[in-house]
């Protein structure tokens, strides 16, 4: 017994000296929320109310993706990246809202960064656990890993469907390292909300104007398909920082 | 300082261990070492029930016992069938790599762990009478071995069946050996494998993973005007005409197929998805040649897909005796 509570008191000496030395750092939490943009409104699901380049109607009803490794530059050269993957999905509000797991020091920052889908060391079959791998693996025999977006719908009548997945196909990458316009901030609070755009329709358009009928309904082994929609999707992310947290 | 500190747990553990060593040692039932499949993820054990060889046994005694019926006139094995890869009859789902699924029967009724569907089966399905098993002149002892206690409960009875559910595990067909690189396949079923793995079979949106499902709800376009599936549970017009997706490990010895059972055959199945869906407004857009009818294979096609699920089958499991009948 006498062991015991000779190592309590070093546990709790050792604690408390913790708190006692340690200044409360200045730290800004990032909480992203994920907002998804049909032309510049809020997407409504399930129905065959928009028009892309070429002329087609279409619906959207799925829209699952990673975005990953966010990188918070500070004006002073220095980068902070942080090494989560989230996936969000449309449907399951609890992805819709996701705070990273580090907080950055408080400071003026030129900008943020990420990664859409998955960098091929984060892009590896089973390593995201068997929940994520049931609803985004990427099958072996096409190079394996997981899809970087599952984006789903309608086109020109109900039940006409296209599958929009990209992913590395292959071994290929064709994530999207995104810059994202316009998001320098001051990070001087403990929080900071920032809600991350996805406009979906700049998915069929900049510079390839995206024929759901040229392209067929699946396009995951088709290697032109993955490379149109990876330089389709440099000007689909933008940044909205809710004035409230300002 | 994390040093020391993390010195000074350790310690204490110690400590605390040496202080125990003073009191009478409590029975523990033999803690089982589970062999998982090369090439399938970690199975998550819940931490109250761990799998012990008295419980496993105990599991396996009472899944081939009508005792728990409360009428006595049926055992789980009696529409759970070994041979079949357990099951019979046109609905019954199969019981392999349970230990893995977490949402629960055709429509997606019961969501959870094993312990959870068990609590279903025992106290909603089979409507156990406790007092059967607290009378039965082995029961009190054979619990007694599996839990320290021959106090009968329903949890107790949940987690054994649980406890041996989790040892019924596949992963022995020619398809894991292909993986492992024991066996290699015939060139239908290496077309076979191309066709399921990508956009042109497109069979592996669903039937996904080490496990061959996605273990979600899906309407795959059986029908024009489908049963309700799901709605039926949830009440939401989206889930009309949702089912899981089966696993089809052991496909072969499932027959029929469907939650229906309507098709007798991997062939009248394969027929379905080149050219009979039917659309409804909840099918998955997932099924994605919808407007075509199906993927429209060709007949070499179609015989090479089948000759690929077959290589699903596990012969080792249907007559693994460690899961049978016979004590
Ligand atoms: C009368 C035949 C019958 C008996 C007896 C029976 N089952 Fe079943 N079992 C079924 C059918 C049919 C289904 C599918 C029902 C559904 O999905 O609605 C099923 C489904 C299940 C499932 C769900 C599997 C999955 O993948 O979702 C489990 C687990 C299960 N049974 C366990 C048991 C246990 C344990 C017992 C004994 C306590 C038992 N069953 C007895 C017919 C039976
Ligand atoms: C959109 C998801 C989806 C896709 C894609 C899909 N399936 Fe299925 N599959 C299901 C669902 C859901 C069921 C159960 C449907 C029911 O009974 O109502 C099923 C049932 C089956 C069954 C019967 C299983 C049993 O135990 O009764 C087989 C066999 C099967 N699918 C094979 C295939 C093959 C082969 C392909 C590719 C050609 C395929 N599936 C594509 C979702 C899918
Ligand atoms: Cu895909």
């Amino acid at each position: 017994m006498k062991i015991v509570k000779f190592f309590l008191l070093i546990i709790l000496g050792a604690s408390t000296s913790c708190t006692n030395n340690t200044v409360q750092p200045e730290e800004t939490a990032i909480e992203l929320q994920f907002l998804h943009n049909v032309n510049g409104d809020p997407l409504e699901l399930d129905n065959i109310k928009y028009t892309n380049a070429v002329g087609q109607t279409y619906s959207i009803k799925t829209v699952k993706y990673f975005i990953s490794r966010v990188t918070l530059h500070r004006t002073d050269g220095a980068d902070i990246t942080i090494p989560d993957i989230h996936y969000v999905d449309i449907r399951d509000d609890a992805t819709l809202t996701y705070e990273l797991s580090e907080k950055i020091p408080y400071g003026s920052y030129s900008g943020i960064s990420f990664v859409y889908g998955l960098v091929p060391e984060d892009n590896v079959t089973g390593s995201l656990g068997l929940e994520i791998d049931r609803l985004m693996e990427w099958p072996v025999p096409m190079g394996g890993g997981y899809h970087y977006m599952k984006l789903e719908g309608d086109y020109n009548e109900a039940g006409n469907f296209f599958n929009f997945h990209s992913g590395s196909l292959d071994g290929v990458d064709y994530a999207i390292h995104v810059d994202l316009p316009n998001s320098a901030f001051d990070a001087n609070t403990s929080k900071l909300n920032v809600g991350l755009v996805m406009e979906i329709s700049n998915w069929f358009k900049n510079p390839v104007d995206w024929d759901f009928a040229y392209w067929g309904s699946g396009i995951m082994g088709n290697a032109d398909a993955q490379a149109t929609v990876q330089k389709n999707g440099t000007d689909v992310f933008s940044v909205s920082f809710p004035s409230s947290t300002l | 300082m994390n040093y020391k500190t993390a010195g000074g747990i350790f310690l204490l553990a110690i400590a605390m261990l040496s202080c125990k060593s003073d009191e009478q040692p409590a029975y523990t039932p033999t803690s089982y070492d589970l062999q998982i499949p090369e090439g399938f993820p970690e199975m998550e054990i819940p931490e109250g029930n761990p799998m012990t060889v008295e419980g496993i046994e105990l599991g396996r005694k009472l899944y081939y016992d009508s005792i728990l019926d409360q009428n006595q006139d049926r055992a789980c094995a009696t529409c759970h069938v070994q041979q079949r890869s357990f099951t019979s009859g046109p609905d019954v789902l199969p019981h392999v790599n349970l230990g893995w699924t977490y949402n629960w029967l055709w429509k997606g009724d019961v969501q959870g762990s094993l312990e959870d569907i068990m609590e279903f089966e025992v106290q909603h399905f089979f409507f156990t009478n406790l007092d059967n098993l607290k009378s039965d002149t082995e029961y009190p002892e054979l619990f007694k071995k599996a839990f320290g206690t021959d106090e009968i409960t329903y949890k107790r009875i949940e987690m054994a069946l649980a406890q041996f559910l989790r040892t019924v595990n596949s992963g022995n067909s020619k398809f894991d050996k292909v993986q492992r690189g024991e066996a290699q396949f015939t060139n239908q079923e290496n077309l076979g494998f191309e066709l399921f793995f990508t956009e042109r079979g497109d069979c592996f949106h669903c039937h996904a993973t080490a496990f061959f499902t996605d273990g979600l709800l899906h309407n795959n376009a059986l029908d024009a005007n489908p049963d309700p599936g799901h709605f039926a549970i949830s009440g939401d017009s989206l889930d009309y005409g949702k089912f899981k997706s089966p696993t089809l490990r052991n496909i072969e010895y499932t027959a029929p197929y469907m939650h229906d059972g309507r098709y007798a055959t991997l062939e009248e199945v394969v027929d379905f998805y080149s050219e009979g869906l039917e659309k409804s407004p909840t099918v998955d857009p997932l099924m994605k040649q919808l407007s075509k009818g199906g993927v429209q294979l060709t007949d070499e096609e179609k015989a090479a897909l089948v000759a690929f699920m077959k290589t699903l089958s596990d012969p080792d499991f249907i007559q693994n005796p460690e899961f049978s009948g016979i004590f």
